[in-house]
């Protein structure tokens, strides 16, 4: 898969991110092992110690745990899945209503903004 | 004790001052950039680490010990120029390295070759640039050093062969080992530098992790160097 | 290491003189039969001729301008990044160096007259040549005896060595110490080789008039010894005065390689 990354923000951080949403949309499916961190990092085209950062930022959120001498595999609790698709909804959603804001709109206007298109795409 | 330092190396090429007391210390593990623009002194201080010139002043050390036939065995130097003799093959090639550098992994060198299409019997002199460069790449990474010197590694190089020689240089990452990449092209590298080092006029007047850069600069590597480096 | 940078030398040598060097008996053969045989045929002996004089003429050419490439591309050229690079002592290349440079020019000698004899045996005959030879053997061991003879030829091949080493090290301290010249390496080169013959002169010079009787001493201690005697210190004063200008251009070089290196 492609991996783009911003400027001038941290990489660990956007690839955890990306990590996230993986998990999050089913490209990482629960107890799948991920790929190794060297072979990530070769994906990626990042530095290894900065993948093997992102990892251990979850596994610390425990959204992946390692099996020694196995690898790393995506958790497969369901609380710990519900709890991330909850916490990316949300980020998306600030980040959604901050833009919307920045162009000048109130709450109520996105909020209606956002039933239309919802009408819409019935 | 760090695989890499210097302590107030300086260097004069006839009066001029190359390095400007030089104090730097780098750690295996990791992948460094030394950036700077053209005549900075990345060049001289990656000859100095390799023993190709001496310290007008201060000192230069490997794991300790100041550049000799002993370091030698230890540090690979991929130069930004062709230095192989042309007549050689590339298995020619690969038996002169087996028989100087203990550690040089034959397989492994034969391995990245096959990636590549080229023919052992296949001399220097037939082949096209980017493949020489390949061939040069494929020598010093198959070898399993304490530290490696990539001066300028993707400069001049098509976006395919930039990213072949970015993905070796990851997989062959080794915790024991420090890789210092000297370049002045920073946005096509810096995602895999673990720290940078910038160099202005023979001083170093940078020494940071780089996404501490990205987070506290809210910038790129290349951005922040635009900014240092302004004409 | 030293061997294994011997063997690399050799090869990179061998590559280009072997093929030469084969050349090179061939047309002695050919020339032979030229001489002899093809008398009758003038202008392919002229050809022949010709041909044999150049490859003659390419071999010494080559040989000379071999020992300077050698150093100079292989040590202060682009190669110079792999060869500096190597875990080999600085003293190392520049023995290996000498040792080649050492054995081509004795080869090319021995090849030379290798070619003259292989002609003089077609021009005189197999047996003929074989008689001359034996009996200038057996005169000269006549003179000395067989075991003397021996130490003679021993010893004047170890002098060639040494000469063709001090030859080639003298050469060697010359474009290292031109090579400090950024920018006009080789005029340097060939200045500090003629600088170096001026020096040798003059400290000849010195020497001679520091020790005035020294010529009259010497005769008289010529005089008064056996005519294989007289060889014997011949050669050792001569194996001792290359010994010591060897040594000297070995250290010049050796320091310029190791303190003062500057490639590019």
């Amino acid at each position: 898969m492609e991996w783009i990354f911003e400027q001038g923000r941290p990489i660990y951080t956007q690839i955890v991110e990306q990590i996230r949403i993986n998990i999050a949309n089913g490209t990482y499916e629960p107890g799948q092992q991920l790929p190794s961190v060297r072979d990530l990092a070769m994906e990626a085209a990042v530095n290894p110690n900065t993948m093997q950062r992102a990892f251990s930022e979850l596994e610390r959120d425990g959204l992946i745990y390692t099996v020694r001498t196995s690898g790393r595999f995506v958790t497969e609790e369901e609380g710990k899945l519900d709890i991330l698709q909850k916490k990316l909804g949300q980020e998306f959603i600030e980040d959604l209503f901050e833009k919307l804001q920045k162009l000048g709109m109130s709450k109520k206007e996105i909020m209606d903004a956002i039933e239309e298109w919802a009408k819409e795409m019935k | 004790m760090s695989i890499f330092e210097c302590r107030s190396l300086t260097k004069y090429y006839g009066k001029t001052k190359a390095l400007d007391n030089i104090d730097l210390k780098l750690e295996a593990g990791q992948i460094v950039g030394l950036l700077g623009p053209n005549g900075s002194g990345k060049t001289t201080l990656i000859k100095l680490a390799n023993g190709l010139l001496q310290p007008a002043g201060g000192q230069i050390l490997i794991e300790g010990e100041e550049p000799g036939a002993g370091t030698k065995a230890k540090v690979a130097y991929l130069p930004d120029r062709g230095f192989l003799p042309e007549y050689m093959t590339v298995e020619a090639l690969f038996k002169l390295y087996g028989d100087f550098f203990k550690d040089f992994n034959t397989k492994k060198a034969d391995q990245m070759l096959e990636g590549l299409g080229i023919k052992k019997t296949d001399t220097l002199k037939k082949m096209s640039k980017g493949t020489k460069e390949k061939i040069q790449l494929i020598l010093v990474m198959s070898r399993d050093a304490k530290i490696y010197f990539l001066d300028e590694p993707i400069a001049g190089v098509d976006p395919a062969a930039r990213d072949y020689i970015l993905r070796t240089i990851i997989s062959n990452y080794c915790e024991n080992s420090l890789v210092l990449i000297s370049t002045h092209l920073i946005a096509d590298v810096e995602s895999v530098l673990d720290d940078v080092v910038f160099i202005k006029e023979g001083r170093v007047v940078l020494h940071k992790a780089a996404d501490i850069i990205r987070e506290e600069e809210g910038k790129n590597i290349d951005g922040l160097f635009r900014e240092v480096f302004k004409c | 290491m030293l061997a294994q940078l011997m063997k690399y030398e050799f090869k990179a040598v061998g590559r280009i003189m072997l093929p030469l060097y084969g050349a090179w008996l061939i047309m002695s053969i050919l020339m032979g039969l030229a001489v002899t045989i093809l008398e009758k045929v003038v202008a392919l002996g002229i050809i022949i001729g010709f041909l044999y004089g150049a490859v003659t003429i390419a071999c010494v050419v080559l040989t000379i301008v071999m020992v300077i490439q050698r150093f100079y591309k292989n040590l202060l050229g682009s190669e110079g990044y792999l060869m500096f690079t190597l875990p080999v002592k600085t003293a190392n290349h520049v023995w290996n160096k000498v040792i080649s440079a050492s054995f081509w020019i004795f080869a090319g000698v021995v090849m030379g007259l290798l070619s003259m004899g292989i002609i003089v045996l077609f021009t005189e005959g197999y047996t003929e040549s074989f008689e001359a030879i034996s009996m200038f053997f057996k005169i000269v061991t006549g003179f000395l005896g067989v075991p003397k003879v021996v130490l003679l030829i021993v010893e004047i091949i170890l002098l060639a060595l040494l000469m063709t080493g001090e030859a080639a090290l003298k050469i060697y301290a010359a474009i290292s110490l031109g090579h400090q010249w950024g920018n006009h390496r080789i005029l340097g080169a060939i200045g500090a080789y003629i600088g170096f013959g001026i020096v040798e002169v003059i400290i000849t010079n010195i020497i001679f008039n520091l020790f005035p009787n020294m010529e009259q001493d010497l005769e008289r201690l010529f005089e008064s010894t056996s005519d294989f005697m007289e060889m014997q210190l011949m050669i050792m004063v001569m194996a001792l005065i290359v010994l010591m200008l060897g040594t000297v251009y070995f250290l010049v070089t050796y320091k310029l390689l190791d303190r003062r290196l500057n490639l590019e």
